[in-house]
């Protein structure tokens, strides 16, 4: 598919999903050592090596180069390496639970054989199309919310009356959830300290202070989800929408299923099954 | 934040030495022993690898002791959670999470798979330790038990996470 990215895999893995494999099937160019990767004319190598073959990859690559590094175990977060900041990794591990599908290898393919698009990646943006494959900030404020977000689909679900229990236990993968009949009653306020960060009183806040926590909330969440401040995303434009109704409710039904329902997905999507495992 | 740090050492022990090391090792030395390759530092590597186990066997048992609290316990809300949220909640959110946890990863299955490949590797290493050259075809025949037990388990560990034990934190 590209001559301009070759591979290296240090177990020459020929299964379906080692990184050897991989390339043969996507007619990536092969190096048979890590230092033929390094010093081909590819502008893009694809390696699966031990840590110390990495640094020196980090080290050896030209400037203008990149490098992207498979596990079978994935990687986590982790801001571009390298002398010349051309060196990144992949989130999901080549094999196993939640392992990279074909269809997204091909994405990382289409990536790294654009100059464009690279060009964007040093500078710290991930393409939609890769998004959940490469990061560089760990979500924490998005794992948070979806903390929450989990809460009250639970307490919806074990909720018989509510028009919404079924739905909301089919989205938890029909777990068995903990009773907590106290949940709802701070709902709106939960969310108010989960997206400041701080102990602060829903109802005591200036429009200074709730714009403040708009503001510095959605810069955090835009950037955790590998995106430029100011873009505009589908699902940004979704978690906007909570964070608007969260800090103009001026009751607890104001946050209902209507806004954390798509937020939830959106998350959901955004953390795919790197929520649940790591490398 | 034990999630964070369980995760390091899970990759350290799974990636940098069971995957990387010793089963790179044993295969080694499975190939040698078939006739398929001639290296004449196989069994002294594998033997060195022998002898870090007794060390790499506490970090697994530890690292397996800490996935069984989590497959059966909940997890205790970290200070700075209760203080922003309350005790009851932090506690609920945490418990909803470790429950999605447990059915999206099949966690106590894979303990059970784990435990029972931790027990297998350990004695076949320590049977290893007790062979000598040059290896009898009993010896062989623990060396490609060793592998089968070391490769499972590098399976089941792969990609295991246990589940946050923080919300804001």
């Amino acid at each position: 598919m590209s001559a301009s990215i070759a591979a290296f895999d240090k177990d020459g893995d020929r299964t379906e999903f080692g990184l050897y494999k991989r390339a043969l099937v996507h007619q990536l160019g092969i190096a048979d050592s890590v230092d033929k990767a390094v010093q081909s004319d590819a502008s893009c190598i694809f390696v699966h090596v031990l840590d110390e073959d990495w640094e020196k990859i980090c080290e050896g690559l030209s400037e203008g180069r990149v490098a992207l590094r498979f596990s079978t175990a994935g990687f986590r977060p982790k801001s571009p390496e390298g002398k010349h900041g051309g060196c990144f990794r992949c989130l999901k591990p080549t094999k196993n639970d939640g392992k990279l599908t074909h269809q997204e290898f091909e994405a990382l393919i289409r990536l790294f054989a654009d100059a464009d698009s690279v060009g964007s990646l040093r500078w710290g943006i991930i393409p939609p199309s890769v998004r959940g494959l490469i990061s560089f900030e760990f979500p924490h404020r998005v794992r948070a919310l979806h903390i929450l977000l989990q809460g009250c689909l639970a307490e919806w679900a074990s909720d018989r009356f509510n028009p919404h229990a079924v739905e909301a236990s089919k989205l938890l993968g029909s777990i068995e959830v903990p009773h907590y009949p106290g949940f709802r009653i701070n709902r709106a306020q939960m969310f108010c300290s989960v997206l400041s960060g701080r102990n602060c009183n829903l109802e005591q806040l200036t429009s200074a202070d709730k714009s403040s926590i708009e503001h510095q909330t959605m810069n955090s969440i835009t950037i955790e989800l590998g995106m430029k401040v100011g873009d505009t995303d589908e699902s940004i434009t979704i978690v906007r929408k909570l964070v608007e109704t969260v800090l103009r409710s001026d009751g607890e039904d104001a946050v209902s299923w209507g806004v954390i329902q798509p937020v939830f997905l959106a998350l959901e999507q955004a953390l795919g099954n790197r929520n649940h495992t790591k490398p | 934040m034990m999630d964070a740090q369980w995760e390091q050492r899970r990759s350290s022990f799974n990636h940098g030495w069971l995957k990387n090391r010793l089963i790179v090792g044993l295969m080694k030395c499975v190939r040698v022993a078939r006739g398929q390759v001639e290296d004449q530092d196989s069994w002294r590597n594998l033997s060195c690898l022998v002898a870090d186990w007794d060390q790499m066997r506490e970090i697994a048992v530890s690292l397996v002791a800490f996935l069984r609290h989590r497959v059966s316990n909940p997890i205790s809300p970290d200070q700075n959670d209760v203080l922003l949220l309350g005790r009851e909640t932090s506690a609920f959110l945490l418990e909803v999470e470790r429950r999605r946890w447990l059915a999206c990863t099949h966690a106590a299955e894979k303990l059970l798979v784990i435990e029972e490949a931790l027990a297998s590797l350990d004695q076949q290493l320590q049977r290893i330790g007790a062979s000598s050259l040059p290896l009898s075809s009993e010896s062989r025949r623990r060396i490609e038990d060793c592998l089968v037990a070391a490769r499972r388990l590098g399976e089941n560990f792969s990609g295991l996470a246990v589940p946050r034990d923080f919300i804001l934190g």
